[in-house]
């Protein structure tokens, strides 16, 4: 009885130690690759210019007629989703100087830029938008696309 | 004639029904990034697959029992509690992706946010392995589920350059803006989903429903070696279609709408049409079986009565499994958890369990007490070993990278 006992007792303590390493692993998992504010604010950027380039695809595809209103609307939801999420990431940033807190500021406001950019498509496919903007609409998108992944390898480039 | 159809319909379901959430969203996400660097990890997958689902289903077919019965019994209540709770727990997490992933293709085809969409997903999966016949709910699902080839059609209306693509599958390299850490991350995601343990466990139990015997081994084995590698081209289009478009574009998948646009561009509303169709299939497909598994896996280990070839009153603690695992992955996407993000982790943790599944089963599958002549000859039993040793490597390195990567970040 005494060696079953301790058994159970060694069985639970090796399921304890390899349930507190999953939970260590999640947890560090979270603040992985998180060293350096350039590397946060270059994930960032990549994630909004990868946002804005699927926009200006969406928006592409829904004027020459390859994809529904439906199918562009869940896309411009996604996609600023998704700039949200990017644009929250660069606000969360501390900064220690001023010139920290510029690159982190003029990378909010891009990234603002293409939101409201995203917005903008969403609201031509719901018709509060001339059609005939929509390349405009969509040379835009691109162009703030091409802005943040330039600003991205500034960042990444160090 | 007759047998003639049956093995057309095997084999047509066996592809139409090889993709899930996880083929689909692990296929785009490495496709938008790595090019086709990753399609060698597809082939491994797919070969896997193969081998370790025809030793299941001849262990079915021979034995009359499904696989989970028998490691229960040829392994020790105690190792196999060990195996049935990594097995419940990553076919409950898969369930839960694809509810989300039948919401997100819903959402897709009617602008209806997907938390809505979503306990009406979950709803009609039940109702469908409540009152549909087995044989039904599989080849309806599987033929629809065909309706993914425009991927393949897609990739060739792009008009690719067909040797740079080539070039990139067959001297894969790690793309410079990418870590050698996360190139392996998704390797074994990819691997992982390739291999998803639910298949193999609904395979078997598929098996005895359906009333596999020994004479039935050669077309279930050509169902596997025909139907699961034109899957796995399909997969490898899914890729190449997130290659020709997305990549160029600087686009990194992170949802649904991302990974039809390059059919939409390919071929316009009709493609989307049948894209969005065959999603919808393959996630509602995938949804019946990961919840029949997590039913079939519980009930075979405790010897409740299982299969919807009894009658509901009869198996009920199997169908209360069932319901408790549906609920629970509608519990789970009702917080608001991101469904793409389900199926990332989804796939990642399903590598990481991979060697609780495959063992078992290559040990049963050389047992003559249970296989008689039909035990693994020793070409199956070396590839086995390879795979197992790989299967190792990929589960032990899926944390450490995970970690590593930031999740593939």
């Amino acid at each position: 009885m005494d060696d079953r006992d301790g058994a159970s007792t060694r069985g639970v303590a090796r399921v304890a130690r390899g349930l507190s390493i999953v939970a260590l692993a999640v947890a560090l998992t979270g603040c992985a690759n998180a060293t350096d504010l350039d590397g946060r604010l270059a994930a960032a950027a990549w994630q909004a210019a990868s946002a804005a380039s699927s926009a200006a695809l969406g928006l592409e595809l829904y004027l020459d007629g390859s994809v529904t209103a439906t199918v562009a609307d869940v896309t411009f939801i996604d996609m600023t989703r998704e700039a949200g999420a990017a644009q929250e990431s660069v606000t969360a940033q501390a900064v220690a100087t001023t010139a920290e807190a510029a690159r982190r500021d003029r990378l909010r406001t891009d990234i603002g830029g293409a939101t409201d950019d995203i917005l903008r498509a969403r609201a031509l496919v719901a018709g509060a938008v001339p059609a005939a903007e929509g390349p405009t609409i969509a040379a835009a998108l691109q162009d703030r696309a091409e802005g943040l992944t330039a600003t991205a390898d500034r960042l990444d480039a160090g | 004639m007759k047998r003639l159809f049956a093995v057309a319909l095997g084999i047509l379901t066996a592809i139409g029904g090889f993709l899930d959430i996880g083929d689909l969203v692990t296929n785009a996400v490495v496709g938008s990034r790595f090019g086709l660097s990753l399609a060698w990890v597809v082939v491994v997958g797919v070969l896997g697959i193969c081998m370790f689902a025809e030793m299941s289903g001849r262990v079915a077919a021979v034995s009359g029992r499904a696989t989970f019965e028998i490691i229960r019994e040829r392994l020790g209540p105690r190792l196999a509690a060990g195996n049935l709770v990594a097995s419940f727990l990553i076919n409950v997490l898969t369930l839960t992706a694809e509810v989300g992933g039948i919401a997100l293709a819903l959402q897709l085809a009617s602008d209806v946010h997907p938390r809505l969409w979503i306990p009406v997903a979950a709803l009609a999966v039940w109702l469908v392995v409540w009152r549909v016949k087995f044989s039904v709910l599989e080849n309806v699902t599987g033929l629809l589920g065909l309706t993914l080839v425009v991927f393949a059609v897609a990739l060739f209306l792009l008009g690719p350059p067909w040797e740079a693509l080539a070039a990139d599958a067959l001297t894969p390299r790690v793309p410079a803006q990418e870590h050698v850490a996360t190139y392996w991350y998704y390797a074994i995601a990819l691997f992982g989903a390739a291999m998803t343990p639910y298949e193999v466990f609904f395979f078997s139990s598929g098996a005895v429903e359906e009333g596999w015997t020994v004479r039935d081994l050669g077309t279930a084995r050509l169902n596997v070696i025909i139907g699961f590698p034109f899957g796995g081209l399909l997969s490898i289009a899914i890729a190449g279609c997130a290659a020709v478009v997305l990549l160029p574009a600087g686009i990194e998948v992170t949802s649904l709408s991302q990974v039809v646009a390059p059919v939409a561009q390919a071929g316009g509303k009709l493609a989307l049409a049948l894209v969005i169709v065959g999603i919808v299939a393959a996630t509602f497909g995938a949804a019946l079986e990961t919840s029949l598994s997590s039913g079939y896996t519980v009930a075979q280990f405790f010897g409740w009565p299982w299969g919807k070839f009894r009658r509901p009153a009869e198996a009920a603690r199997f169908h209360v499994v069932v319901i408790v695992a549906l609920i629970v992955g509608v519990g789970i996407l009702m917080t608001g958890v991101d469904p793409v993000l389900v199926t990332e982790y989804s796939v990642v943790f399903s590598a990481i369990a991979l060697p609780l599944t495959y063992l078992p089963i290559l040990v049963i599958a050389n047992d003559p007490e249970y296989m008689g002549e039909h035990v693994n000859g020793r070409l199956g039993n070396a590839l086995g070993l390879v795979y197992l040793v790989v299967i190792l490597v990929a589960s032990l390195a899926a944390i450490p990278l995970m970690i590593l990567t930031g999740a593939g970040a």
